[in-house]
């Protein structure tokens, strides 16, 4: 599995999307289940899940799937 | 009566909202304005925001001796309509734009007046219900099992409350708090109404702490001072509460349910680093909000204490027959005050009740006091749990389920609740009706299959052996 897919499937996992459904428009508030809790459900799982670390700024700047992806680049993930 | 009290602030800034600033005397005029619409003897529904309209809203019904059934904005605003069925509001108060709603253009006889971004409409209801003079505001107990049932406030009870919680936070003119809970949660409406009775200003603020833009706020409008549940206190630790620098922040509140033994350490510790008092609070919505509070500086000696009485206010300890205990015996926790509430109310046909409590509440908490007077919870009487700061009963809960065709057991610890289901057919049941009913995140409950669901000869559920 690439690291694009495993982070694809943390953001269906954590707010109970169907498999293969489009992920990449996904924004906090954008969706119910991205909330404040989701969003500490969504940070938890993908700090596990990439074995990092984030700093405040990573946690309150991590608004949408592309930011995240952004970030955890900035962590030396590699999406390509 | 609350104008009288608020005009010797006039010239301090009661509401920070975005850009503009509100004096006391803005505020004062706008609800006076408000206040020409109403009739006598009605109840009125606010959907309440953090925004400035809401808090005009609620100054205007209290001095005009109007119930205020108080409604958190749901997300969606068809899931109010069971609520007005059964409350049947002369008056409802909420955003313009919801009044656009179909749900909420059927029950509109005609809309009165706007101001802010809020429009008083008067309902196709009639008042065909009784109404007792010393009701002035009803509070949900916070859950949302999908009942509605409210708790019933007095002047009396509102007052008395905010006067204590004023005396021991010594909340003065010059501070300024920023909102992180909703005004229709007893805690959030008590910090709403202590700091308008101070002269304070109030920040509004609907962001949560994990977003940037409530940080930004807090610095660029120099908030002083905050509350939050133990949901807020737990996202502040993960985003390592002891690298914000919030160099005007003087004190910090919590409450809404238990904040556990590592997490009070942990902001005992930074709290004190930073120079910031820490009030460790305990209460409920039937006291209006408070019951007690931990001195700061007892904080690292009584750490899971939830402290004394606040001022004005009498904590017990009792056994099943209503005798007082001594201390480091265990009972059930009795609290007497005049914020005790008058009671509970299910719908409008209850709104005739007077005071059915005299000041004395059984909190339903299990615990007992130590030598020094300080008390401690142990336990809890009635089965319910408290999910990110909202008081879920079970057996509500339960019965909600179970009535709607959906058979199963509701238990839980701490802040998970488990559903307890006996086929994959009532699992998909169940997770389609608590999404409907439960207004709480999803990852607060799980739902498990199980062979079934163990219950003793006379057919009670035996929650002890589940989980």
């Amino acid at each position: 599995m690439t690291n694009l897919e495993k982070y694809c499937n943390i953001y269906r996992k954590v707010f109970e999307l169907d498999n293969n459904s489009d992920v990449t428009t996904l924004s906090f508030q954008g969706i119910p289940l991205w909330d404040s809790i989701g969003h500490m459900n969504l940070i938890a799982a993908l700090e596990e899940a990439f074995d990092v670390q984030f700093e405040i700024d990573d946690i309150i700047d991590l608004s949408s799937f592309e930011k995240g992806k952004e970030i955890l680049t900035k962590f030396g993930v590699d999406f390509n | 009566m609350i104008y009288e009290r608020l005009d010797k602030y006039r010239n301090n800034i009661a509401v920070i909202e975005k850009n503009n600033n509100f004096y006391y005397n803005d505020i004062i005029e706008h609800s006076i304005k408000l206040g020409y619409y109403f009739g006598s003897d009605i109840l009125c529904l606010i959907v309440t925001g953090n925004n400035t309209a809401t808090i005009i809203s609620l100054l205007s019904l209290i001095e005009n001796n109007i119930p205020a059934l108080l409604v958190n904005k749901p997300k969606n605003i068809a899931s109010l309509i069971s609520i007005i069925k059964s409350y049947k509001p002369r008056y409802i108060l909420l955003n313009s734009y919801d009044c656009l709603d179909e749900n909420i253009k059927n029950i509109t006889c005609r809309q009165l007046y706007s101001f802010f971004d809020y429009t008083l409409i008067e309902t196709i209801y009639e008042t065909d219900y009784e109404i007792n003079k010393s009701l002035s505001v009803l509070l949900t107990t916070s859950g949302s099992t999908g009942t509605n049932k409210y708790v019933r406030l007095s002047k009396k009870n509102i007052f008395s409350n905010a006067s204590s919680i004023i005396a021991y936070l010594d909340i003065l003119e010059k501070d300024r708090v920023i909102t992180t809970l909703p005004f229709g949660y007893s805690y959030g409406l008590s910090i709403i109404n202590t700091h308008l009775l101070s002269g304070a200003s109030i920040i509004l603020s609907e962001y949560s702490v994990i977003q940037k833009e409530f940080w930004d706020l807090l610095h660029e409008k120099n908030a002083t001072t905050f509350g939050g549940v133990p949901y807020t206190y737990e996202m502040m630790q993960r985003l390592r509460f002891e690298r914000i620098n919030i160099p005007n922040i003087s004190y910090i509140t919590q409450a809404g349910g238990r904040l556990n033994t590592k997490l009070t350490s942990y902001f005992l510790d930074e709290c004190a680093k930073k120079n910031i008092k820490f009030f460790k609070m305990y209460g409920q919505t039937e006291a209006t909000a408070r019951i007690s509070y931990l001195e700061p500086e007892y904080l690292s000696e009584k750490t899971d204490s939830i402290g004394k009485a606040i001022p004005n206010g009498e904590l017990f300890v009792a056994d099943e027959n209503n005798n007082y205990l001594g201390s480091n015996e265990t009972g059930e926790l009795i609290y007497k005050g005049d914020n005790v509430c008058l009671g509970y109310a299910e719908s409008c046909y209850d709104l005739y009740k007077g005071d059915e409590n005299n000041g004395i509440l059984h909190t339903g908490d299990i615990g007992y006091y130590d030598k020094d007077g300080f008390f401690y919870i142990t336990g809890r009487k009635k089965r319910f749990l408290k999910v990110f700061g909202n008081r879920i009963n079970l057996d509500e809960l339960e019965n909600n389920l179970n009535n709607s065709g959906c058979l199963c057991a509701c238990s839980g610890v701490d802040d998970k609740i488990k559903i307890y289901v006996c086929s994959e057919n009532m699992k998909n049941q169940a997770a389609l009706l608590l999404k409907e009913i439960l207004d709480i995140h999803p990852s607060g409950y799980s739902i498990e299959i199980i062979k079934e669901i163990p219950r003793n000869s006379a057919g009670k559920i035996q929650y002890s052996l589940l989980g």
